[in-house]
C-alpha cells in the first residue's frame, strides 16, 4: 500500500481532500443526539373501558391481553397499569426484534384476545421507544380574555396538530391538557320515567343525529345516565330538539349543555395553565432537525394566533447542542494536550507538525465514514475520537522517528530514508493497530444494553485507527519529504525541550534498567519470585479491597441540568384542586435564577404517551430545565434537594420524588431501586408494600421512597337491605338505576352478575363527603310511592384501588427508591438486607427490578467480551510474532495494569461501571501496543545475535522514550474526558479514569516485567550464543 | 543500605499508607451518605367548638295546598257557562253556571204546592173550628173532629216537607252557580259548556294562591327540626301518620307561585342545637368505626368518636371533650397515612 500511494501523490491528496470535505459536510449534517438510542422496542396497548374500575379493567381487559402477548416470541416483559376507565398494557421486546415486527405481532395477538374482551372495547396499539421522549414541548396559554383554554384546545386538535403533522420533518404531535369540549346530556330519571322513556329510546334518538357513536355512553339496561360526546356549542340546540317520543323532546327530559369534558388531565407550562403540543421524532430521526422544524412552525403559529402565547416548556435541544459543542472543545483540548506531550517527549517541531496535520485528517475522514454509513453524532462517538487521538499520534511519530534515525544515524538520503524507514515500521504499526482492534472487536457483538451504547464507540474507534494507520504510511511519508527538505537540524527551542526531557523523564531510565539488572544477579530465582509474587499480591489486595468499596453502577449519574419530579396528592383530589395547590411552588420556581423552564403534566389522556401516561388525575410528572452546570454554583443534586424540600410544603402531598433525567439506564426501569412485589391476588399487596417501604426508609443513599399505588381511593358503598327493598317491591337493581340525580354522580358500578346485587359503588365528584349525605334522602320510586334511599340502604365509605399494576401476569406493586450518587449495588444490597428483617412477605414474589437488573446483565456480557477479546488478541499476537511464549508474556502483563485501574477508580470516586469496563479493555489495548513495541525491538536485537538479557536491557533503554510518550500522550488525550468538560461526560469519565490510572501504573510495570520475562523464558540459543561469543573471544 | 534503598522504602511506605487511607476514607464516605428525609405531611387543622349547630340534608319535598279544591256538581244539569281554565279567580268569582231551569220550575211547582197546601190548611182549620163549635152543641161527632185534626196535622207536615223541598231546591240552586271559595287559579276544567254535569262529577279544579305546604316524608328514626326553603326557616309539623312506614311532616311555607304536586328542593334540618360539629375531612372511617386525629406535637393520635348526626354541613359528635383540640383535616387516605406515625405540619395559609 505504501508503495502504491507513495508513487501517486496526486491520487493520495485527492483522496484525502475528498474525505476531508465530506467530513466537514458530515459534521454539519449528521443527526446529533446525546447518547445512542438504547431503549428496546416497546409496544403499548391502550383500551378505553368507560365506567370500569381499576379492578374491572385489570380482570376483564388487561389479563386476556397479557396472556395473548405472553405467547409471542422475544418478549422480555409484559406489564400493565389499570386505572378507572383505562387499561394500559406494555410489552417490552428484546433488541433483536424490530419495532415494526413487534407491533405486527402484538396486533395479531390482540385479534385473538379480542374475543375474550368485553364487547364494544377497542384496544389501540402504539409503539414506544427513545423517540417517545418529546423533542420540544410547546406550551400554549391565553394572552388575554378573548380566548380560553377550551378554545385553544379546540384549535390545537382541529388545526394545529394536523398542520404540524403534515410537515415531513416532524414525526408525531400529541396534544395534552384536558379541556376537550363535549356535549353533556344529563337525563333526569324522574322526568324520563314520567313519560315512560327508557334509555334505548334515547340512544335511538341520538343516532338520528348521524354522528359517531357517542363516547362515554354505556348502553344497556339501567346503566349510565350521562351521555358525553364531542361536539360544538351550536349543536346543543339541535340536540335539545330531538324527538324522543311524539311530543317529547330530549330537552324536556334532559339537560343538554356544552361543557368541557370532565378533566382527567391538566398541563402547566412555565407556570401558566396551558395546552401542550408535544413534538416527537420518528424512530431513528434526528432530534435537532425535528426541533428546528418545530420551532420554525412555532414562529408561523405565533404570527397566526396573536392571542395565544407560545412558549417552549421542555426541550432536548439545548442539552444536545450544548454537549456537542462541549465535546468539540474537549476534542480541541485533547489535541492540544497531546501535542504538548509530544513536544515534551520528542522536542521535535516536525513531529508536532506531522501529528498536528494528521489529527484533523483522521477526524474528518472518520466523520465522513460515519456519515456514509448512516450513523449519528453523540457523546459516545466523540469520546471514541478523543480516545483515538492518543493512539494515532503514536503512528505518525513512530514513522517520523524511524525516518529521522535513518537520516541521522544511517546517513541515508531523504528519499531512501523515507522509503526504508517507513517500510521498516509498517509491520509493527500494523501489529499494534491490529492488536488493539482485536481486543475491542468482540464488544461490538456483546448484545443487550452494552452493545447499544458501545457499538458506536468501538466502531468509530476502529475506523479512526484504520484511517490513522493508512495516513501514517501514506500521508506522513509524503509530508516528511517537505519537512526534512532542509535536513534534520533542530532549532534551539527544540534542543531546549530535549534537555528538559533528559533532565526529567530521561533520568528514570536508569532505575528501570537497574530493576531488570536486579532480577538477574545472584539468587535470581528468589528475586524474580519476589518481584512476581510482590506485584501479584499488590494486584490481589488492591482489587479485593477497592472493588467492594466502590460498588457497581450501570452508568454513573450525570448532571445534565434536567430535573424530574413525580408528585402525587391524595387519589381523591381532582386535577383542578391539585393545580391550585402547586401554584405557590411554581411561583417560587420562576424566581430562581437557575431555573429556565418547567413543564407539569397532571393525569392521563387517551392516546398520549409522551406526557402523563399512567398518572392519576392527582399525580403529576414535572420536568424542570435548569441552567447548565458550567453556569451555576449548585450541583444538580443540591437543586434536587431544594426542590424536594419546597414541594413537601404543599398540603396533602403523598409522594415527593425528585431525581435526575436519565436516573435509570432504560426508560422501562422505573427507579434506581425498585423492589417489586408480585402476587396472584391483588388483596394484601398494598399493605405489604408499606412494610417494605418502611424497611428501606433507612437505607443510606436514598433520597426518597414511594410506592407505585395504594388502596387509597374513597368510594361509597351502598349496603342495600334486600328484605326491606323487596318489601317495597323494588329490587336492588332498580334502586341502583335511579341513583344519579342532577349530574352529581359520575360513575356507577354494580355487580351486574346477579339480580340480587347488594353492593353498589358510586364515584362522585365535587364536594365529595357532603354528597354522601345528600344521597340519604334521595327519593326512590317504588310501587308504593317514593321512599328515601336511607330507609332501605346504608351508605358507607371505603377505600379501594385507584390504580392497579400488573407485571409478568401477576399483580405487582413497586416500592421505588431514588438516589443521588451512591452506587446502585450498595443501595440494592442494603435494601436486600433490610428486607430480610421484614416478616410477613412469604406469599409474595419479591424481585429487584431497578437498575441492578441492567447492571448484572451488562457486566456479564462485558466480562465475556473482555475474556473473548483477550483470547482473540492472543491468537493475533501468536500469529504476528510467530511465538506462543512471547504472545503469552505480552498478555500476562495486562492484568497488572488493573492495579492502576482500580486505584484510578477509587481516587476519582467512581464506581465500577460499563464505561470503566470499557476503559479496562482500552487500557489493555494500549498497554499491548507498548508491549508490542518492546518485544518487537527485543526480537530485532535477538535476531542480530545479542544475548536475551542484553536485548532486554537495550529494548528498555531505547524504547523507554516512545513507550512513555505513547502512555502520556494517551493520558493527555483523556484528560478532558476525566475532567468531565462536557455535559454528559460524567457518564464516560470512568473510562478515562481507569485508563489514566492503568496507564500510569501499567506502563511502569510493562517496562519492568515484559523485558524481564522475555529474557527469562527465552532459553533457546542461550547456550549457542555463549558458545559463539566464547569462540569469538 | 544506601540512600537509594532508603528513598525507595520510604516511598513505598508512603504509598501503602496513602492507599489504606484512601480506601478507608471512601468506605466511610459511602457509609455516611444520608438517608431519605422523612417529610412531614402538610395538613390543615380545625378547632371544633361547642356552639349552636344546624345540620341539614337536601330533600325533594312535594308541594301541596290545603286550599286546593276540586269543585263538583251536586246537580245534574247542563253546563251553561264555565270559566276558561287558567284564569285567575278571586274568592266569590263565578266559575260555572249550570242550567237551573228545571230547578226553578221545580221551585215554582213546590211553591205553588205550598200555596195550595197553605190554602187547604187554612180551610181545614176553619172547618175544624166550626166542627169544634158544633161539638160544643153536640152537632158533630168526636170522630169527625179527630179526623179533621189528623188531616190538619198531615197537611202541616206536608207543608213542612214542601218547605224542606223548597229549601233544598233553593240550595240546589246555589249549586247552579259555582263560586270560587278561594283566591287562586282555575287549573283544570272537567266539563265544557254544553256538557251535562252529574252529581259527584268534578267540574273544575282550583289551585289556591296561598296555603301551600310542603310534604316531607322521612324515615321514622330521623328527627326533623324544621325545613329551610328559599333561605328561610320553617317549622315542621309532625303529622304522626306514616306513609309506607315513613313519618310525614307538614311545613307551611308562605310562598306563592308554587304548583301542587311539584317537587321542591328543600333542606331538611336534622339536627338543631348546641353541639360539636366537625367537617367531614376530619373524620376517618375505618372498619365501621369513626375516628378523629388529634394533633399532639407534630404527630397525630387517633381517637374514636361516636356520631350523633350528620348532614351536608358536617357531622356532630358526642365527644364534647374534643372541644378546643386541634384536629387534622385531610382526605381519607392522608388521614390513614398519618396513623402510621408520619409527622404533620400545619398549613399556615
Amino acid at each position: 500500500m505504501f508503495n502504491y500511494f507513495y508513487k501517486r501523490p496526486y491520487t493520495l491528496y485527492a483522496l484525502i481532500t475528498g474525505f476531508f470535505i465530506l467530513g466537514i459536510v458530515a459534521l454539519v449534517t449528521l443527526p446529533k443526539n446525546l447518547f445512542p438510542d438504547a431503549n428496546p422496542p416497546e409496544v403499548i396497548v391502550i383500551t378505553a373501558i368507560p365506567g370500569a374500575t381499576s379492578q374491572v379493567a385489570a380482570n376483564t381487559v388487561s389479563k386476556p391481553i397479557e396472556q395473548e402477548i405472553a405467547r409471542l416470541g422475544e418478549v422480555t416483559d409484559i406489564s400493565s397499569i389499570n386505572v378507572a376507565n383505562f387499561s394500559i398494557v406494555k410489552a417490552d421486546f428484546s433488541y433483536k426484534k424490530s419495532l415494526n415486527a413487534a407491533a405486527v405481532d402484538v396486533a395479531n395477538a390482540l385479534s385473538i384476545a379480542k374475543a375474550k374482551l368485553p364487547p364494544g372495547t377497542n384496544p389501540a396499539i402504539y409503539t414506544a421507544g427513545d423517540f417517545t421522549l418529546p423533542v420540544d414541548v410547546i406550551s400554549m396559554s391565553p394572552k388575554n380574555d378573548n380566548i380560553s383554554l377550551g378554545d385553544i384546545r379546540k384549535m390545537a386538535d382541529s388545526f394545529m396538530k394536523p398542520h404540524l403533522l403534515s410537515n415531513p420533518d416532524i414525526g408525531n404531535v400529541e396534544v395534552f391538557g384536558g379541556y376537550q369540549s363535549s356535549i353533556n346530556v344529563d337525563v333526569d330519571p324522574f322526568k324520563a320515567k314520567r313519560y315512560g322513556i327508557n334509555f334505548d329510546l334515547i340512544a335511538k334518538a341520538l343516532n338520528t343525529l348521524n354522528r359517531d357513536m357517542p363516547i362515554g355512553f354505556v348502553k344497556g339496561d339501567n346503566s349510565f345516565y350521562t351521555i358525553t360526546f364531542y361536539g360544538e356549542k351550536d349543536e346543543v340546540e339541535k340536540i335539545k330538539h330531538i324527538m324522543v317520543l311524539p311530543n317529547v323532546m330530549l330537552g324536556n327530559i334532559a339537560d343538554v349543555s356544552w361543557k368541557y369534558k370532565k378533566r382527567t388531565a391538566g398541563y402547566i407550562g412555565n407556570g401558566k395553565p396551558a395546552i401542550a403540543l408535544s413534538i416527537q421524532r420518528s424512530p431513528g430521526g434526528s432530534v435537532l432537525d425535528v426541533s428546528n422544524a418545530a420551532r420554525a412552525e412555532m414562529k408561523k403559529l405565533k404570527a397566526k394566533y396573536p392571542n395565544i402565547r407560545f412558549e417552549i416548556s421542555d426541550t432536548q435541544r439545548d442539552l444536545i447542542q450544548l454537549s456537542n459543542a462541549n465535546m468539540l472543545s474537549a476534542l480541541r483540548d485533547a489535541i492540544l494536550y497531546t501535542l504538548i506531550v509530544v513536544l515534551f517527549f520528542l522536542g521535535n517541531f516536525r513531529a508536532i507538525i506531522a501529528a498536528g496535520l494528521s489529527i484533523p485528517m483522521v477526524f474528518f475522514s472518520t466523520m465522513a465514514v460515519i456519515w456514509l454509513s448512516g450513523g449519528e453524532l453523540n457523546i459516545v462517538v466523540y469520546t471514541a475520537i478523543i480516545l483515538a487521538l492518543g493512539m494515532l499520534t503514536d503512528d505518525a511519530v513512530v514513522v517520523l522517528e524511524n525516518v529521522e534515525r535513518h537520516l541521522n544515524e544511517l546517513k541515508e538520503d531523504l528519499e531512501t530514508a523515507i522509503q526504508k524507514g517507513t517500510k521498516e515500521v509498517i509491520a509493527p504499526i500494523f501489529a499494534g493497530t491490529l492488536s488493539t482492534i482485536a481486543i475491542l472487536f468482540p464488544l461490538m457483538f456483546v448484545g443487550g444494553f452494552p452493545q447499544k451504547i458501545f457499538k458506536p464507540l468501538i466502531s468509530t474507534l476502529i475506523i479512526a485507527l484504520l484511517i490513522s494507520f493508512f495516513l501514517s504510511i501514506t500521508f506522513i511519508p509524503s509530508l516528511l519529504k517537505v519537512l526534512y527538505k532542509n535536513g534534520t537540524g533542530k532549532t534551539k527551542i527544540e534542543l531546549w525541550f530535549d534537555k528538559v526531557y533528559q533532565k526529567s523523564m530521561g533520568r528514570l531510565v536508569e532505575p528501570y534498567v537497574s530493576v531488570i539488572k536486579f532480577s538477574n544477579t545472584k539468587r535470581r530465582l528468589l528475586r524474580r519470585t519476589l518481584l512476581t509474587v510482590g506485584v501479584l499480591l499488590i494486584l490481589i489486595i488492591s482489587v479485593k479491597s477497592i472493588m467492594p468499596t466502590i460498588g457497581k453502577d450501570a452508568m454513573p449519574p450525570m448532571d445534565t441540568g434536567i430535573i424530574k419530579a413525580q408528585i402525587g396528592f391524595s387519589s381523591n383530589e381532582t386535577v383542578n384542586s391539585a393545580e391550585i395547590k402547586i401554584e405557590p411552588f411554581l411561583k417560587w420556581l420562576r424566581k430562581q435564577p437557575w431555573a429556565v423552564r418547567s413543564s407539569v403534566a397532571f393525569g392521563t389522556e387517551a392516546g398520549v404517551l409522551s406526557l402523563g401516561s399512567g398518572n392519576l388525575p392527582s399525580e403529576a410528572s414535572i420536568t424542570i430545565n435548569c441552567v447548565d452546570r458550567f453556569h451555576r454554583k449548585q450541583t444538580m443534586w443540591q437543586l434536587e434537594s431544594l426542590i424536594r424540600d419546597k414541594l413537601s410544603h404543599m398540603e396533602g402531598l403523598k409522594r415527593d420524588d425528585v431525581f435526575d433525567f436519565g436516573a435509570t439506564p432504560l426508560s422501562s426501569i422505573k427507579a434506581p431501586l425498585d423492589i417489586r412485589l408480585k402476587s396472584p391476588v391483588v388483596d394484601g399487596l398494598a399493605k405489604k408494600s408499606h412494610l417494605v417501604e418502611k424497611a428501606i426508609q433507612d437505607v443510606n443513599g436514598l433520597t426518597s421512597v414511594s410506592t407505585s399505588w395504594d388502596k387509597d381511593f374513597t368510594e361509597i358503598v351502598l349496603d342495600i337491605n334486600e328484605n326491606k327493598a323487596l318489601s317495597y317491591g323494588v329490587t336492588p337493581y332498580q334502586i341502583a338505576s335511579q341513583i344519579p340525580v342532577k349530574g352529581q354522580v359520575i360513575g356507577l358500578n354494580a355487580d351486574l352478575q346477579s339480580m340480587k346485587t347488594q353492593f353498589v359503588r358510586l364515584y362522585m365528584k365535587g364536594k365529595f363527603s357532603q354528597n354522601i349525605q345528600s344521597l340519604r334522602l334521595l327519593p326512590i320510586q317504588t310501587k308504593f310511592g317514593e321512599i328515601p334511599l336511607a330507609s332501605i340502604a346504608k351508605i358507607k365509605k371505603q377505600l379501594t384501588f385507584a390504580k392497579i399494576e400488573r407485571d409478568k401476569l401477576l399483580y405487582s406493586v413497586d416500592v421505588n427508591g431514588y438516589r443521588n450518587k451512591r452506587p446502585i449495588t450498595h443501595i440494592t444490597d442494603a435494601a436486600a438486607n433490610a428486607l430480610k428483617k421484614v416478616k410477613g412477605l412469604d406469599d409474595v414474589v419479591i424481585t429487584q427490578e431497578g437498575s441492578i437488573a441492567t447492571i448484572n446483565d451488562s457486566f456479564n456480557r462485558m466480562t465475556k467480551a473482555i475474556g473473548l477479546g483477550i483470547i482473540i488478541l492472543l491468537m493475533a499476537l501468536i500469529a504476528i510474532y510467530k511465538s506462543v511464549r512471547m504472545a503469552l508474556i505480552m498478555i500476562v502483563v495486562l492484568p497488572l495494569s488493573m492495579i492502576g485501574a482500580a486505584w484510578g477508580m477509587l481516587l476519582f470516586h467512581k464506581p465500577s461501571c460499563m464505561p470503566s469496563l470499557l476503559g479496562i479493555l482500552l487500557l489493555f489495548g494500549i498497554i499491548i501496543k507498548n508491549a508490542v513495541l518492546l518485544i518487537d525491538f527485543y526480537q530485532m536485537h535477538r535476531e542480530s545475535g545479542e544475548a536475551p538479557f542484553d536485548s532486554a536491557v537495550e529494548s528498555v533503554r531505547i524504547r523507554f522514550r516512545p513507550v512513555m510518550m505513547t502512555a502520556f500522550g494517551t493520558i493527555a488525550g483523556m484528560v478532558p474526558i476525566a475532567l468531565e468538560q462536557a455535559v454528559g461526560l460524567e457518564r464516560l469519565s470512568p473510562l478515562a479514569d481507569v485508563a489514566i490510572g492503568g496507564l500510569l501504573i501499567g506502563t511502569l510495570l510493562t517496562l519492568i516485567f515484559v523485558p524481564m520475562y522475555a529474557y527469562i523464558v527465552d532459553t533457546k540459543d542461550k547456550k549457542k550464543l555463549k558458545v559463539v561469543t566464547k569462540e569469538v573471544n | 543500605m544506601n540512600r537509594k534503598t532508603i528513598i525507595s522504602i520510604v516511598v513505598v511506605v508512603i504509598l501503602i499508607a496513602g492507599g489504606i487511607f484512601a480506601v478507608k476514607r471512601a468506605r466511610k464516605k459511602d457509609a455516611s451518605t444520608p438517608v431519605a428525609k422523612k417529610y412531614a405531611i402538610v395538613v390543615s387543622t380545625f378547632k371544633p367548638q361547642i356552639k349552636p349547630v344546624t345540620l341539614s340534608l337536601p330533600y325533594l319535598a312535594i308541594a301541596k295546598n290545603d286550599k286546593d279544591v276540586t269543585l263538583t256538581s251536586r246537580i245534574s244539569a247542563r253546563v251553561d257557562y264555565i270559566k276558561a281554565s287558567g284564569s285567575k279567580v278571586k274568592k266569590g268569582d263565578v266559575i260555572a253556571k249550570l242550567d237551573d231551569t228545571s230547578i226553578r220550575s221545580n221551585i215554582n211547582s213546590v211553591k205553588s204546592g205550598i200555596e195550595a197546601a197553605k190554602v187547604a190548611l187554612k180551610n181545614l182549620e176553619a172547618t175544624h173550628k166550626r166542627t169544634l163549635d158544633l161539638i160544643a152543641v153536640k152537632g158533630a161527632s168526636i170522630e169527625q173532629s179527630e179526623m179533621e185534626e189528623s188531616n190538619i196535622a198531615a197537611l202541616q207536615s206536608k207543608i213542612e216537607t214542601l218547605n224542606q223541598n223548597l229549601s233544598e231546591l233553593n240550595n240546589a240552586l246555589t249549586y247552579a252557580v259555582i263560586l270560587s271559595p278561594v283566591d287562586g287559579r282555575l287549573s283544570k276544567t272537567w266539563v265544557n259548556a254544553g256538557d251535562v254535569s252529574m252529581p259527584g262529577r268534578p267540574i273544575a279544579s282550583l289551585n289556591a294562591k296561598n296555603g301551600f305546604y310542603l310534604l316531607v316524608r322521612v324515615p321514622t328514626d330521623l328527627n326533623i327540626y324544621g325545613v329551610r326553603y328559599n333561605q328561610k326557616q320553617y317549622n315542621a309539623i309532625k303529622l304522626n301518620s306514616t306513609f309506607n312506614s315513613l313519618a310525614e311532616y307538614k311545613v307551611y311555607v308562605d310562598a306563592t307561585g308554587l304548583m301542587s304536586g311539584d317537587r321542591i328542593e328543600v333542606n331538611v334540618e336534622v339536627f338543631k342545637g348546641d353541639g360539636l360539629m366537625l367537617p367531614f375531612d376530619a373524620i376517618l372511617n375505618r372498619n365501621g368505626k369513626s375516628y378523629v386525629l388529634v394533633k399532639e406535637g407534630d404527630k397525630a393520635v387517633a381517637q374514636e368518636v361516636s356520631l350523633i348526626q350528620s348532614g351536608e354541613e358536617g357531622a356532630v359528635v358526642a365527644n364534647t371533650q374534643l372541644e378546643g383540640n386541634e384536629l387534622v383535616v385531610a382526605k381519607q387516605d392522608i388521614l390513614l397515612k398519618l396513623l402510621g406515625g408520619i409527622s404533620i405540619q400545619v398549613n399556615k395559609d
